[in-house]
């Protein structure tokens, strides 16, 4: 079953890498002229650097050779940067694994929390103060929460710097506070939803009524209705991790921060073909990887799932 | 082995023997010829004095001073010692003199030697600026013709000495000095001029050649350069020859129609006298004025500053119009540090700093957008150099911080050629030459360069050049990183500008000559940083394998400043180093910081993170300006902005319809209200600056005036588009790049304009990369809108490019092409415009391009910092040397 | 419409008064709803330019809330943008909503291989780079609104199918399914009348949140090329082109931000209300 599953995880990303090698051949802009610049070239100019970058063989014979490349370990070479694709993407996952996992994590620890107690207490202050604030997190766009920050938390009250990535673990940790706080509120608004809306469901469940009757103590029984709660938490919290992969790049810009998000966006707006395959198969990985935890999460949550013949 | 070791430790004990005091001594009695005055001129006792040298003598076993009765000299052991005192004295000098710096003492001596006819135009104001600058050093000057002085410095009696000699052969005598152990720095170099009486006329034109006069009577002495003439042209005396000693008796002579005379440039304090006649040499004749100091004392570092104050000043004058002439030859040093040679018909620039004091200039800002604001605005601001608010506290700055409003992917300008990258790639790479305030060629690398034919440049290398990691700069680098630079696989992004080179050749050591294939009038200014020119070492390059500019390899360059890190996409950080030939700047280190976002910068200045912010938004300018810490500045920044039409696609194809489009342009109301009057409506492609070397400012604008214009009129756009053959109206698409918001709001009222007579623009807002990518006569977009940024100010290079061969318009007009060629060779400035005046009246006539705006940037400077000569060509080179702290 | 089968809810169906909060959203979006169709009726020249009135700040005589650069009245653009800064997000949370329901429902209920095809179908969706595939739809199809619209359902419909899926996934294993497949019911019956209505509220809410979503997803692709382009009466455009004149009239920036903010947040407390009534009343979880 595993077996299958990396099968099938493969045959993704082969698929993947030829739809993104299409589409970029489809994508407006020209990687020469990029290169050039509003200058006139020579038509031996052009013909140089087509030469240079293999432009003018066939589709399948340039895909094939970025494939090649790729299966005996060589990731290919960023036409923009200079550099390997390997040495520039590993220049800046720290960075956006940093921000991300930040992010994640300070959704977590604020919205399960407030959602229990929001669906807990369903209709008190807290749920209503909880969920305004929820619903403003998700609405406001990213930028405008990113620009309130930075003028309250880096300006008026000079507590975090303004910009940047900083330089060593500790600074870089301290320069990220601001930009995970900023993603963290859309995403933890939404935890904080799926969390209260899926325990309210557990709680007015038939096994927590009969818990209750039973004389089982509150807390026991909150455990217990978390547990359940848990799958479709899981489900939307893994798939909050996968839109935070993407979600990156407002935050990099706003911030000014040299992550993955802005190295993609560059990347495929100059054309450089090798980084933009290299990471778009590095976020499948870790898009599959993430389905199957959860999957996994769900075996181990769910007996009756269990039951019935596990994950797909 | 014993022996040899015996032998080691002979000369060992020998070196203890000797000491600086003794030599010194034995110098001072070679040069009195007795020990007694030997003894006065060192300050000491005669007794003191034979004691000591009598000690040294059976300490070596061998005599040293032949004593007579009344005299003393040197035994042939003792003059061997004495060679070498001076150069042992001047090392000694320099390690004392820093201990005495580090220890807290300020002490320096430095003496000077040079010919009287120096005086007025090169010691007194390098002496008052020494005294300005560099408190503690104490300066002594003697006058001396150039062998004297030679001597003085060959014996250590005099520091530096300067002389001038004529030029030719400069690798020769160089050479010659170095075998001497003397150094030479070039200074400045000036041509000959011949004055004749006026009714003197031997042929029209502004130069004569020199064998032309022989016939006359000419006047030599020392107030005259005639000499080194006669002696080029072979002449021999004649019988009405006479000598004067002194300039203004020469020119007075020369006035009273009894013979010609030949003078530097630099005799010339003010106008010649009437009945006088000035007129170039053919061929040229120059002389170089360097100045030579013994290898080791250039070390001291008083004489360093010294040096370098010297080269900064070039004597100021009356400007020979024979020599403002297009031909390309050396106008003397970094013009950074000297006021420009005024033109008769400009006004001096110290007149103009009380027009543009800081407060009027912010008044202006504000005002905005009163068409009369906006013409003071874009008459103050045009090219002319401005000085920055602020007098100079001298003080060393330890950091400054700029913030760039994109991204640099590679430092190297061949491999990303965008505006950004030039500015920052010039903190730390030269070129051959540099560009000054006004858009003029001066020494780079290169300290003096000639154009031999009209498709032949040699250039003569400094021999004091140094990479940042302190190897020497050779020609051999020199032609390898241009050839690097020509070639479009390593080089994309500069190999059009060296697409009429022929050849690349190293013709001596410090020699390098370039080739053209075919005459190019604007070819000498690409050799700056501003255009292709960016020497690094062929050792860097290869150890490389030729991927610079990436985080690993950064930048090797000649500049005062070396890439220390580069962080794609974060930063980029400067350190200063003493390697640079020009004076050493006062900013010690600089960070560059990527901060795309706009908000995100302008927090980060209102935060006090920011010290200069380059091409702040225009629409924000507001805020900028409302910052307490910071001002803002604005310059005419080259760029053109304008409409151009794909002649190949229907409807623009009929030029009744491009016509209707031209009309329904509101520039003025895009300048004043999109702009916030920052920009000019243009009349032409080509920018008022790109002229300033035929005209002046004003007269740069009536010239471009002339060309035909196209008002805002919507009743003659309908009119044109009912003559057309689409009087229906008709629905086309026009990209702009979302990295110019200023375009797209301009592309909107277009839009508005043109619905109002039937025809509905769509506008599209795009990525940079696709609209660049839509720049091409292949494209499928009838109009669109040119954002053109320009270096170098050269008058030709937009309307090559779109008028040219492989123009975005598919436009072929063999009159205009013709008309180009030869503007690419003519070398006078004044019929080079007028040659491009003409193709931009063809044009306009097509209507083809319909020119918006020349562009403004705004700068942003922390208001404790002072900027020299902020202009148009600020920042493409080495900029950071121009900042200065200023009093509070 | 039956209750699905299994136990049914405690008691009656009571009828609580609807809560103040909710009847300012509800009125809220009332409001929007009449931009929406009376916008375009009231403000027809909404984007007509003046230039020179341009930049004039809020409270000049004519414009209450100022005008933009280009002149456009800031009030005539709002009431007139409600309808494209709507409807266009409203249309990519429903049609990413029934692309989950019906993708996530086949693929949670029949398992095999078809749940397998359709999960990693999620994944290589998920891992395209939005940015790749917006600029190729604008390069290949051109850069309308209604692609732009298709574009969009297409990349949210992941968080949909994965998050019906799941709930079905819960809800297949639960006894009254079996008792309904044990009764031989269709298997379409079984999925869309029984199953379905259990996990309604997780899909609403989602739903609601995609609206959010969508509308600053609109907004922030469009200096792409895609979707709206510049100058049109769009609040999420507006926010975008009037972020540089921020200072000179604030009023240009904060209106329709302070909208989009609204509407979003009504929408998911409606959302909310909404997903609690059916949960209580009727449907059991």
């Amino acid at each position: 079953m595993l077996a299958v599953r990396v099968l099938g995880t493969a045959a993704i990303l082969f698929v993947l890498s030829i739809i993104v090698f299409s589409m970029l051949h489809l994508a407006p802009g020209d990687l020469v002229k990029t290169l050039l610049g509003t200058r006139p070239a020579s038509p031996e100019a052009v013909a140089a650097i087509r030469e240079q970058y293999h432009l003018d063989d066939p589709l399948p014979v340039q895909y094939l050779r970025w494939l090649g490349g790729v299966l005996s370990g060589d990731l290919g070479e960023s036409i923009r940067l200079q550099t390997s694709v390997s040495d520039a993407i590993a220049a800046r996952l720290g960075l956006t694994l940093a921000l991300c996992g930040l992010a994640f994590a300070i959704a977590l620890a604020v919205g399960v929390p407030l959602g229990v107690q929001s669906a807990v207490r369903a209709g008190g202050v807290l749920d209503r103060a909880g969920t305004t604030l929820g619903v403003i997190g998700l609405s406001a766009p990213t930028f405008a929460v990113g620009l309130l920050l930075l003028y309250v938390f880096a300006y008026y009250l000079p507590i975090f710097p303004v910009y940047g990535g900083g330089r060593g673990p500790l600074d870089t940790l301290y320069h990220l506070v601001l930009p995970a706080v900023t993603l963290a509120a859309g995403l933890g608004a939404i935890v904080l939803k799926l969390t209260r809306t899926a325990m309210l469901r557990e709680l007015d469940a038939d096994y927590v009524t009969s818990a209750r009757a039973r004389g089982i103590p509150e807390s026991r029984t909150r455990r217990l209705a978390l547990r359940n709660a848990a799958i479709p938490i899981v489900t939307g919290a893994s798939l909050l991790l996968t839109f935070l992969v993407g979600g990156t790049v407002l935050a990099e810009t706003t911030y000014a921060l040299p992550g993955l998000g802005t190295l993609l966006q560059d990347s495929v707006l100059f054309k450089d073909l090798a980084v933009v395959q290299a990471l778009t198969l590095l976020v499948a990985l870790v898009i599959a990887m993430i389905a199957l935890l959860a999957d996994l999460a769900y075996l181990m949550l769910d007996p009756r799932v269990r039951a019935q013949g596990g994950a797909a | 082995m014993e022996l040899e070791n015996a032998g080691l430790i002979e000369i060992d004990a020998l070196t203890r023997v000797l000491d600086v005091h003794s030599l010194r001594i034995l110098v001072a009695i070679d040069r009195t010829g007795s020990i007694s005055a030997a003894a006065r001129s060192l300050g000491f006792s005669q007794p003191t004095i034979t004691q000591h040298v009598q000690r040294l003598e059976s300490r070596l076993g061998t005599p040293l001073v032949a004593r007579t009765a009344r005299s003393a000299s040197l035994t042939a052991i003792g003059q061997l010692l004495a060679a070498h005192a001076p150069r042992i004295d001047a090392s000694l000098t320099a390690a004392a003199t820093e201990l005495a710096r580090a220890l807290g003492h300020r002490v320096g001596t430095v003496r000077i030697a040079a010919p009287a006819e120096a005086v007025v135009g090169t010691i007194a104001p390098a002496l008052a600026r020494i005294a300005a600058d560099i408190p503690g050093i104490e300066v002594r000057f003697v006058e001396a013709e150039t062998d004297e002085a030679l001597e003085l410095v060959r014996s250590g009696r005099v520091d530096v000495a300067v002389t001038t000699g004529a030029a030719g052969a400069p690798g020769e005598r160089g050479q010659r000095l170095r075998r001497e152990g003397l150094r030479s720095t070039f200074l400045y170099g000036e041509e000959l001029i011949a004055v004749l009486p006026f009714d003197e006329m031997p042929q029209p034109g502004v130069r004569v050649e020199a064998s032309a006069l022989a016939h006359l009577p000419w006047i030599f002495g020392d107030g005259t350069r005639s000499a080194v003439v006669a002696e080029a042209v072979g002449r021999t005396g004649g019988p009405a020859d006479l000598a004067v000693s002194r300039p203004d008796a020469a020119l007075a002579l020369v006035a009273g129609g009894v013979g010609v005379a030949f003078l530097p440039e630099s005799a010339f304090a003010a106008a010649p006298p009437a009945g006088v006649r000035v007129l170039g040499l053919s061929p040229a004749l120059s002389l170089r004025t360097v100045a030579v100091t013994l290898a080791e004392a250039s070390e001291i570092p008083a004489v360093a500053a010294s040096l370098r104050m010297l080269a900064a000043r070039r004597p100021s004058g009356y400007e020979v119009e024979a020599l403002a002439d297009a031909r390309r030859r050396s106008n003397g040093h970094r013009a950074r540090f000297a006021r420009p040679i005024a033109l008769a018909t400009l006004p001096r620039l110290q007149e103009e700093d009380p027009l543009m004091s800081a407060t009027s200039r912010s008044r202006i800002a504000r005002a905005g957008a009163a068409a009369a604001g906006v013409l003071l605005l874009a008459a103050c601001t045009s090219g002319a150099a401005e000085s920055s608010t602020g007098t100079d506290t001298g003080e060393e700055i330890d950091h400054i911080s700029v913030a760039l409003p994109g991204s640099l992917s590679n430092l190297y300008v061949g491999q990303e050629a965008g505006i950004l990258n030039y500015y920052i790639a010039s903190i730390t790479q030269e070129g051959l030459v540099s560009v000054d305030a006004q858009g003029r060629v001066q020494p780079g690398l290169a300290e003096s360069w000639e154009q031999t034919d009209d498709v032949t440049y040699v250039y003569e290398l400094r021999d004091d050049a140094e990479f940042q990691d302190g190897t020497p700069v050779t020609a051999d680098d020199v032609v390898f990183s241009l050839e690097q630079a020509r070639d479009e696989t390593a080089s994309p992004g500069l190999a059009y500008y060296l697409a009429g080179v022929d050849t690349i050749e190293k013709t001596d050591e410090n020699e390098v000559t370039i080739t053209l294939t075919a005459p190019d009038a604007a070819f000498a200014a690409n050799m700056s940083s501003g255009g292709a020119a960016f020497i690094t070492s062929q050792a860097f390059w290869e150890e490389h394998g030729g991927k610079v500019g990436t985080a690993d390899a950064m930048l090797l360059g000649t500049g005062p400043y070396q890439v220390t890190e580069f962080v794609p996409d974060s930063h980029v950080q400067f350190e200063r180093v003493d390697t640079w030939w020009g004076e050493l700047p006062k900013v010690k280190s600089i960070t560059v910081e990527f901060i795309p976002d706009e908000s995100t910068r302008l927090l980060a200045a209102q935060a006090g993170d920011v010290d200069i912010a380059f091409n702040v938004p225009l629409a924000q300018s507001t805020q900028w300006e409302q910052l307490q810490t910071m001002r803002v500045e604005y310059v005419n920044d080259l760029s053109y902005v304008g409409l151009y039409f794909n002649t190949s696609l229907a409807p623009f194809d009929d030029p009744k319809v491009r016509e209707a489009f031209a009309h329904a342009v509101d520039r003025d109301a895009v300048v004043e209200k999109l702009l916030r009057g920052h920009g000019e409506a243009a009349t032409a492609i080509m920018t008022p600056e790109s002229l300033g070397k035929a005209y002046d400012a004003d007269e740069a604008r009536e010239v471009l005036a002339g060309i035909p214009q196209y008002d805002f009129d919507l009743s003659a756009a309908k009119e044109a588009l009912a003559a057309s053959e689409h009087p229906d109206g008709f629905e086309a698409e026009l990209l702009t790049p979302s990295t110019g918001p200023q375009l797209g709001t301009a592309a909107q009222s277009l839009a508005e304009n043109l619905s109002s007579i039937g025809i509905t623009l769509n506008v599209r807002e795009v990525p940079i990369e696709e609209w660049l990518a839509s720049l091409d006569a292949s494209s499928s977009y009838g109009a669109g809108m040119m954002w053109y940024f320009s270096t170098l100010g050269d008058p030709a290079e937009v309307p090559s490019y779109l008028l040219g061969a492989g123009n975005p318009s598919a436009y072929s007009n063999p009159e205009i092409d013709e008309l180009l060629a030869q503007a690419g060779t003519e070398s006078d400035p004044a019929a080079r415009v007028e040659l491009l005046v003409q193709a931009e009246t063809l044009q306009a006539e097509d209507v083809v391009n319909v020119p918006l705006w020349w562009g403004q940037s705004a700068t942003a400077f922390g208001n404790d910092l002072g900027f020299d000569d902020y202009s148009s060509f600020a920042f493409i080179s080495s900029w950071p040397t121009q900042i200065y702290r200023t009093a509070p | 419409m039956t209750a699905a089968l299994g136990p049914v809810g405690v008691g009656f169906r009571s009828r609580r008064r609807i809560p103040v909060t909710i009847v300012v959203c509800l009125a809220v979006l009332a409001v929007a709803l009449l931009a929406v169709l009376l916008g375009p009726l009231l403000f027809p020249d909404a984007t007509e330019q003046d230039i020179l009135s341009s930049l004039m700040p809020a409270g000049s005589p004519g414009h209450p809330l100022g005008t933009d650069e280009l002149g456009r009245d800031i009030l005539a653009l709002t009431v007139a943008g409600a309808a494209s800064a709507l409807v266009g997000p409203v249309c990519v949370a429903v049609g990413s909503m029934l692309l989950g329901i019906l993708l996530g429902t086949l693929a949670g209920y029949e398992r095999g291989p078809l749940d397998f095809a359709i999960s990693r179908w999620t994944d290589l969706l998920l891992a395209l780079p939005v940015l790749l595939a917006a600029i190729v739809v604008s390069g290949v199809f051109g850069g309308g609104y209604w692609t732009t619209v298709a574009l969009l359902i297409l990349l949210f419909s992941p968080s949909d199918i994965r998050i019906v899926r799941a709930g079905v996934l819960e809800q297949a294993a639960r006894p009254y399914i079996e008792a309904a497949q044990m009764l031989s019911l269709s298997r379409w019956r079984v999925m869309f009348r029984h199953i379905l209505p259990n996990v309604s509220s997780l899909v609403i809410t989602n739903a609601m949140l995609n609206v959010a979503f969508a509308l600053v997803a609109f907004s922030s692709l469009s200096f792409l090329g895609v979707g709206v382009p510049p100058g049109t009466a769009d609040w999420g455009r507006q926010l975008t082109d009037n972020r540089a004149i921020m200072f000179d009239n604030p009023a240009a920036v904060i209106v329709p931000a302070v909208l989009i903010i609204a509407v979003a947040c009504c929408v998911n407390l409606v959302g909310d209300w909404l997903g609690q009534r059916l949960t209580r009343s009727g449907g059991l979880a």
